[in-house]
């Protein structure tokens, strides 16, 4: 029983938790997607101008 | 249905529709919303709760991304169109003409002062980083202002200091970093953290006394 718990617990640290966060100073990465009421079609074509990106979520 | 929402609510930004967790897991989403504030070069000056974003880090991200407020009127539309592409160099010359027809309109000497102040700001951004020795940011930033101000005597000027800077031998070593870095930077738009890491990897090895060398490495640093 001692020895299943102790693989778990290695599991769980072996296996990345939660995807690891983007940062301040890295390079914002596109996604695939349909975009609506926009010229741009990915985050490249906005080069040159300040972009806040938001993300929500339908449930 | 998220058209219909958008015209309905008169939502005057774009709406992407991504499926599936790779958006997601790329940025590290854990809860929302969440929101991150992206600079004109394409990197993250801010992450967080969209409420706690503070107007003034709005402000000076505007401010360096060379922004001119559309110019209130029907009459500018060419003008506005010019502008809203960041064609700086033609939206100049427009509104020098519109100057000769209209010379107090204060719409039009705030639109040539806000131009004005662009092209100087970014000047002497590409000096100073010619200056301290940072010649591939330098270079870029000469690109971008030959390009913006096309047809303006100041992208002539950007582009002679890019070819001075491209002959200059003691710049060699760190524009040769500085391009491989590019290839890091693709690699991380694409949302290739493994290649990003392997690119920035080479430049420290490689050219270990470029300044090129030491953004690889704190990035290196933050992604164990």
């Amino acid at each position: 029983m001692n020895s299943f718990v102790l693989a778990l617990g290695l599991a769980a640290m072996l296996a990345p938790v939660a995807p690891e966060k983007l940062k301040v100073g890295d390079i914002a990465p596109d996604f695939e997607g349909e975009w609506f009421q926009s010229a741009a079609e990915s985050l490249g074509d906005l080069r040159g101008r300040v972009v806040l990106v938001e993300f929500w979520r339908t449930w | 249905m998220i058209e219909r929402h958008m015209t309905k609510t008169n939502m005057a930004f774009p709406v992407v529709s991504v499926s599936g967790s790779t958006t997601d897991e790329m940025y590290g989403v854990s809860g929302f919303p969440a929101s991150y504030l992206v600079d004109a070069n394409g990197v993250v000056i801010w992450e967080g709760h969209p409420g706690s974003l503070r107007s003034e880090m709005l402000v000076s991200a505007l401010k360096e991304a060379a922004y001119v407020h559309p110019l209130e009127g029907k009459e500018f539309s060419s003008l506005n169109k010019q502008l809203a592409g960041q064609n700086f160099g033609a939206a100049y010359k427009i509104a020098l003409k519109e100057l000769l027809r209209a010379p107090d309109d204060a719409e039009l000497l705030r639109a040539k002062a806000s131009l004005d102040s662009i092209l100087e700001a970014a000047t002497s951004k590409a000096g100073a980083y010619s200056e301290s020795g940072e010649f591939g940011l330098a270079m870029d930033a000469y690109e971008v202002l030959a390009k913006n101000f096309k047809g303006h005597p100041g992208a002539d000027d950007a582009k002679l200091a890019m070819k001075t800077l491209s002959k200059n031998p003691a710049a060699k070593e760190e524009l040769a970093a500085h391009k491989k870095m590019g290839k890091g930077a693709a690699a991380q738009l694409a949302g290739d953290r493994e290649q990003a890491i392997k690119v920035y990897e080479g430049v420290v090895k490689k050219y270990p006394d470029t300044k090129a060398a030491g953004r690889a490495g704190s990035y290196l640093s933050r992604h164990p």
